[in-house]
């Protein structure tokens, strides 16, 4: 039983919970209305009974009774009466033809009323439950009572007729002188009340045993009721407790799930916090290397000026050492030439000492704060960029108002400041019909910021890449012109060193008395106080 | 050829462009001790005004001028002002681009920078001699036409025969008789001028009707010029 219990407990177990409900509510219902239907035709089999037994057994009893009554009191003691000549003649015929009429009029009704059917509803319930519990009609009537109720009619009939022939001696007033008919009769209507009396007998009998079948009837659809009941109780008790349990099961495993969930969220979180440590290291030592990218890109440009830069004195000294020789072989070389030639020569390598200073001022990679004047810085910027305006035939013009000294990093400064030319220039040297190349760098001063605004008349940027020129590894040029850090890092270094803004317009310029160009305008925003509050 | 005779700088001016002054001036300043005169200028404004005052023999210019470039400043000046001056270009690239353009232009040679000045006193040299040589050829015609002028013609008459029938070997194959048949002369004449000849050693006879002519021992002829 045990093992029965838990075998189905597995089984349920595994039928899916929506299923599950469904059997629930399926057996609830099919319960209901299986008890409905059985309480139903139960009561209108009982009705049926109960009809049954009122209607062929219980009121013609009272009919038989006054049957009875009639040839008892009636006939027989008129009879009786007719003998010892108590009543008249006439008084006899009265009642005896009366009581003959009656008593015929009862066995009709009697004899209706017995074989009346109930019909409708109950009896097709009853029919049914009787089919149902195989209950067949034992109390269809029985030969035995056939027989009584044959004679009880014979009798009557014969009664009726001695009456009649008796009625009509009456009439001739000779009823005195048939005694012996008289006495028949009487003892005819005897018979006929034992025979009454023996069928009243046999219908009570009827009425018990149908009685005890009815009583039959109401205990097994009662015990099928009961059945039936505690079957769908028990089953819905078995379901019930197996959603139950399911729910248990559920919550225990939501629980489980959500502890399991917070857990890994938690070591999720651990390990993000980590992760997005690691990332922003990265991105930091991305910066670098894009930065020192940038810094190899304008390292290769700015090579290339001082290159250019170098060439120049190197070719006038290797003049100047030849001309000593040719003066010497024809021999000119007096102490006016040799003085003012060397003057010369240690200028030209003074120059070329301090470009060199530049450069590596320019590239060394600490960054150090320090008080410098931007416009210097700038200049220092121009002129790194110089030759490169100079080959390609761009003018650059530099206004300020005064020098103005602040406390930074110099050398970003002034690789903003290129980086910014040297995308004027890139643009400019595109343009083939432009005439007039010029680039124009305003440094100016506001109560809070220094400006730098660099201008140049390339045409400007279109709208659609606007947006984008600050990204990182954008750029419209041709690999090996531009890798798209330049603005990227000059933002870097403005915005986080420097504290400063850097923004871009498209703007119409004029350059020189008459024109105006569509012209690109890069400034640069520095804070005077934070500038000055490293001071 | 190692070593030229740079004298003959000595009478051409010089117009030099070069915009690093400082390169300008000190090889503006070893060039003034070869030639007449040398115009350095820094860009190619001046160099049309220089052009356009005085007389010049030979353009040295920098390609890559500021603003500006030596080639352009040579094709304006040879195709739109008309002036065919020998030039120099002087480039710190052996760029190909501009070395085309060179060649198209025809300019006679080109220096690489930085300047070696023996290069570049060889360049001017190789340019000038041409002009020099006819120069002087000019002059020694002109000097042989003015003394036949004024001494005996019929001398210089034999002398031109003389020079022009030597062979390879400097050697004069006439007899007298041969040289009368050519030259309108009389014989006594003839043989005076071959013993004044013989004299000075610049006509030998070496047997009949072959006589060489030594170059070596012709008097120096600028000297007599000079004073
Ligand atoms: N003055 C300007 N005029 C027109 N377009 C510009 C100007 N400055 C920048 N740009 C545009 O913005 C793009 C991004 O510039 P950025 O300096 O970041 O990169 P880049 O110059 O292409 O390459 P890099 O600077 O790394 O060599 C350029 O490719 C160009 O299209
Ligand atoms: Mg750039």
């Amino acid at each position: 039983m045990k093992n029965f219990f838990q075998y189905v407990n597995k089984k349920i177990k595994n039928i899916k919970f929506a299923s599950k409900t469904k059997i629930l509510i399926f057996t609830i219902l099919g319960g209901i209305i299986f008890t409905s239907f059985l309480m139903f035709i139960s009561i209108f089999a009982l009705k049926y009974d109960f009809e049954v037994l009122f209607q062929n057994h219980t009121s013609p009893q009272v009919k038989l009774e006054e049957i009875k009554d009639i040839y008892q009191v009636n006939i027989k003691e008129t009879l009786n009466a007719l003998k010892e000549n108590q009543i008249s003649n006439a008084e006899g015929i009265e009642i005896l033809s009366l009581a003959n009429q009656l008593a015929n009029r009862q066995w009709q009704e009697y004899k209706k009323d017995v074989s009346k059917k109930v019909g409708g509803l109950p009896e097709f319930a009853s029919n049914w439950l009787n089919f149902f519990l195989t209950n067949n009609d034992s109390l269809k009537k029985s030969l035995f009572e056939q027989r009584i109720t044959d004679n009880i009619e014979k009798k009557i009939g014969s009664i009726g007729e001695k009456t009649q022939s008796l009625i009509s001696l009456l009439k001739k007033n000779q009823a005195k002188i048939d005694i012996k008919l008289i006495d028949n009769t009487i003892l005819e209507s005897n018979s006929i009340n034992i025979y009454l009396s023996t069928l009243i007998t046999n219908n009570l009998k009827r009425a018990i045993s149908k009685k005890e079948a009815n009583d039959k009837l109401f205990d097994t659809s009662s015990i099928m009721l009961i059945f039936l009941l505690s079957f769908a109780f028990a089953l819905i008790i078995l379901i019930s407790i197996a959603i139950i349990n399911n729910f248990k099961e559920l919550h225990y495993s939501l629980e489980e799930n959500i502890l399991k969930k917070t857990k890994e969220l938690r070591v999720l979180n651990s390990s993000l916090e980590r992760r997005v440590k690691r990332e922003v290291e990265n991105s930091r030592k991305k910066d670098n290397i894009m930065f020192q990218q940038a810094r190899l890109a304008s390292m290769g440009e700015v090579l290339h000026n001082i290159a250019h830069q170098w060439r120049q004195p190197l070719g006038a000294l290797m003049m100047i050492i030849q001309s000593f020789q040719s003066k010497y072989e024809l021999g000119k070389l007096n102490e006016k030439f040799v003085e003012d030639t060397t003057n010369d020569a240690l200028k030209l390598g003074q120059n070329m000492s301090e470009t060199l200073d530049d450069f590596r001022n320019f590239f060394m990679p600490n960054r150090v704060k320090q008080r410098f004047d931007v416009r210097k810085a700038i200049q220092k910027a121009i002129e790194l960029s110089k030759y490169q305006l100079e080959k390609e035939k761009i003018s650059l013009e530099f206004s300020s108002d005064k020098s103005l000294v602040i406390y930074g990093f110099k050398n970003e400064l002034i690789h903003v400041v290129l980086n910014l030319i040297n995308n004027a220039k890139d643009v400019l040297t595109s343009q083939v019909e432009l005439k007039q190349k010029m680039i124009l760098v305003i440094l100016k001063q506001t109560k809070k910021n220094i400006i730098i605004n660099i201008i140049d008349n390339g045409g400007g940027i279109k709208d659609d890449i606007i947006t984008k020129i600050f990204d990182p590894y954008f750029s419209t040029k041709h690999k090996s012109m531009g890798t798209g850090i330049g603005l990227y890092m000059s933002k870097e270094l403005v915005q986080r060193h420097m504290m400063g803004k850097i923004s871009y317009k498209n703007i119409k310029h004029k350059f020189g008395q008459i024109k105006f160009y569509n012209s690109a305008m890069f400034s640069v925003e520095l804070p005077l106080e934070v500038m000055k509050d490293y001071g | 050829m190692d070593k030229r005779n740079l004298d003959i700088l000595g009478n051409f001016n010089i117009l030099y462009i070069e915009d690093e002054p400082e390169l300008l001036k000190h090889t503006a300043a070893v060039l003034e001790d070869f030639v007449k005169n040398i115009f350095a200028v820094l860009t190619c404004k001046e160099a049309l005004s220089v052009i356009q005052k005085n007389k010049v023999d030979i353009i040295i210019t920098d390609i890559n001028l500021k603003y500006e470039n030596g080639i352009e400043f040579l094709k304006e000046l040879k195709y739109d002002l008309g002036y065919d001056i020998p030039s120099i270009v002087a480039t710190a690239y052996t760029d190909t681009d501009y070395l085309i353009d060179a060649i198209k232009l025809k300019v006679e040679d080109y220096i690489v920078k930085p300047i070696n000045l023996k290069d570049l006193l060889n360049a001017i040299h190789d340019i000038l001699l041409p002009i020099a040589q006819e120069k002087e050829i000019n002059n020694s015609y002109n000097m042989i036409k003015t003394i036949s002028a004024v001494t005996d013609g019929k001398q210089v008459e034999l002398v031109k025969f003389i020079l022009k029938n030597l062979d390879d070997e400097s050697m004069f194959n006439y007899s007298y008789g041969d040289i009368m048949n050519h030259v309108d002369v009389s014989k006594p004449t003839v043989i005076k001028f071959f013993r004044q000849l013989s004299e000075k050693g610049i006509l030998t006879k070496i047997q009949n009707k072959r006589y060489f002519f030594n170059e070596n021992n012709l008097p120096d002829p600028s000297e007599e010029i000079d004073e």
